[in-house]
């Protein structure tokens, strides 16, 4: 059950915070167009293929590509509208006692978590880029594709630091 | 063994504190993983994992299924879909909720997600058993067990998951879950009517509802039923990889909300896709994070020791499978049915390989229990949607009415494990 107050307050916030509607509409964007894409790609495939024997060419990692996009540029949506999944059991009882402290207790979990993710995923990015690692069918610089998506990781754990500070100066509503 | 199950406590202790389960077993699993190979190669595996992951074909099901599923509901097809079940069912006693439970049913079978179902069925069915003076236990139980049908009835997105980490035919894992689906939709049903046989004043006769409109209903759901015989079809018959059919699912689904004047603009085709986004986005949360748990998990030999301790204890195939299940009974009051999968199925799975049992066959028992879960207190996902949708009903009355239908799920479990080929007849 997600804590409404909370996704309400930062809302709120993504209207007032410039770098956060910013971000907000980028990963929106790019994360529903990548999923759109995704669906019209796997129909144009099938159809292509039964119809006139024709699949498209390198349409298999075209979809690897756009989901990892996808996946990564929807953490930072996930974040903004808090609906990781989570074991409510203690936690509502924890947060109605301390809302201000478990809110940032459990944020800091997920920004350290989304941070040695997204500098991983950096990691591998610069590797494949040195090495110029390309992928197999379509053969493009993997790099290309590792590295906006790390970014993207990066800028969910941002926006995660982001609502850390303003539940911890009140400029969003805590639970 | 011993850091192992530290870990899981660490997990679980993180997980109850409130911190997000994903990032609970990534962090740990990572804790561990460094413990056992150092901090350069710790890291290093982590980030290889979520690429391989993140990068896996076979996952793009998991998003176009939920895209399908939330095209279906922004099309507001389940108010056909509970007047068809409804001009079919008015007749028997108790007849609305045995028509709650169809729809529930259909609903699920194509938008595939149990707490969707749930909190759709709680506006439509809830209203029209309380105008008939339905009993609130009754009415708000037939509504939590019907959503939990999604997570069984193909296409699903937990079988989905269970097929990719246990390595398992996700066409065979579909077609699997359809008898067993069936049966506890005739045991919902069963159990309705032996509520309402043995309490008649649950559910009062309901006379000839004139509000039915039942020609318009049974040709509006036409299209999903269409779109559910294209998909499960196109899987059987080998014509369409699950990945395909899922494509086909979400576009046929895009074109039925399009006919019903759904998706006409730019801002109506914006939340759907948002919507399935961020439902992807932080179920790979998951599946990241209890990945690299399981990598933690493999390396400190839990699952060989366990193979060693299953052998010494000489349990049939039938008896580790009951053994499983009871704890993924335990585990599903309160992870749900993703976290379930992902931290039970790999730490078993070289003892379920070592005793030869049917891996599509345990797919099935391994997923109704997690649609267990969904419904058992203290952390009955269904039971706090049905309650969170109807904010009236009380809590207490609510689980007081899913438990009939978890002594109905126990009992279709029971039979599927010492009866496999209910499971089975259609994949061998």
């Amino acid at each position: 059950m997600k804590n409404e107050a909370n996704e309400a307050g930062t809302l709120e916030a993504v209207e007032k915070s410039t770098f956060v509607r910013f971000s907000h509409n980028i990963l929106e964007w790019f994360s529903s167009l990548s999923l759109l894409f995704m669906m019209l790609l796997t129909f144009a495939d099938v159809i292509g293929r039964y119809f006139w024997n024709a699949p498209i060419f390198g349409a298999t990692e075209v979809l690897q590509f756009l989901l990892i996009g996808m996946i990564f540029s929807g953490m930072g949506l996930v974040v903004l509208y808090d609906k990781h999944i989570s074991v409510d059991i203690f936690s509502p009882a924890i947060g109605r006692r301390f809302p201000r402290l478990h809110a940032i207790y459990t944020d800091i979990f997920t920004f350290v978590g989304l941070g040695i993710v997204g500098v991983q995923l950096f990691r591998i990015g610069i590797n494949d880029l040195e090495r110029n690692v390309t992928t197999i069918v379509l053969e493009l610089p993997r790099a290309a594709i590792i590295l906006p998506v790390s970014i993207f990781c990066l800028l969910a754990a941002l926006l995660q630091l982001w609502i850390i500070i303003n539940t911890a100066v009140k400029k969003v509503a805590a639970p | 063994m011993t850091v192992a199950l530290l870990g899981f406590l660490a997990v679980i202790l993180l997980a109850f504190s409130g911190v997000r389960i994903g990032i609970a077993s990534l962090l740990v699993g990572l804790s561990g993983v460094i413990y056992y190979r150092g901090v350069k190669s710790g890291f290093a595996l982590l980030g290889q994992q979520i690429v391989d992951d993140a990068m896996n074909y076979n996952f793009t099901v998991i998003p176009l299924f939920i895209l399908m599923g939330v095209f279906i509901y922004h099309s507001q097809i389940s108010d056909d879909l509970f007047n068809a079940a409804h001009s079919a069912f008015s007749r028997l006693k108790g007849g609305l909720a045995h028509s709650t439970v169809v729809a529930c049913a259909g609903f699920s079978a194509v938008c595939g997600s149990s707490l969707a179902t749930a909190a759709t069925m709680t506006k439509i069915a809830l209203p029209a058993m309380q105008r008939y003076k339905y009993s609130n236990g009754l009415a708000a139980g037939t509504i939590a067990a019907g959503g939990t049908l999604g997570i069984i009835i193909p296409p699903s997105v937990p079988l989905v998951i269970y097929g990719i980490v246990a390595e398992q035919d996700i066409g065979k894992l579909f077609i699997a879950g359809i008898i067993p689906g069936l049966l506890l939709v005739l045991s919902f049903m069963a159990t309705i009517a032996l509520i309402v046989r043995w309490k008649p004043d649950y559910a009062p006769s309901q006379g000839k509802d004139e509000s039915v409109a039942v020609a318009g209903s049974a040709k509006g759901i036409l299209p999903v039923l269409f779109l559910f015989i294209l998909v499960l079809g196109g899987i059987y018959g080998s014509i369409f990889t699950p990945t395909e059919a899922a494509g086909i699912g979400a576009f046929g689904a895009a074109l039925i909300a399009l006919s019903r004047g759904y998706l006409r603009s730019v801002k109506d085709w914006r939340a759907p896709l948002s919507e399935a986004v961020m439902s992807t986005a932080s179920i790979f949360m998951v599946i990241f994070g209890t990945l690299v748990f399981a990598q933690f998990i493999n390396l400190s030999g839990l699952p060989y020791e366990l193979v060693g301790v299953v052998e010494r204890m000489d349990l049939s195939p039938t008896g580790l499978v009951i053994c499983i299940a009871l704890i993924g009974i335990a585990m599903g009051m309160v992870f749900d049915a993703i976290g379930i999968l992902l931290l039970l199925v790999p730490v078993f799975l070289p003892v379920l390989i070592d005793a030869d049992v049917n891996l599509i066959w345990f797919g099935i028992i391994v997923v109704l229990v997690s649609e267990l879960g969904l419904i058992t207190p203290p952390v009955g996902m269904n039971v706090f949607v049905v309650k969170a949708t109807a904010p009236d009903l009380d809590l207490t009355e609510v689980f007081r009415g899913v438990i009939p239908f978890v002594f109905s799920i126990l009992v279709v479990l029971t039979a599927l494990i010492f009866v496999p080929a209910v499971v089975t007849v259609f994949i061998e």
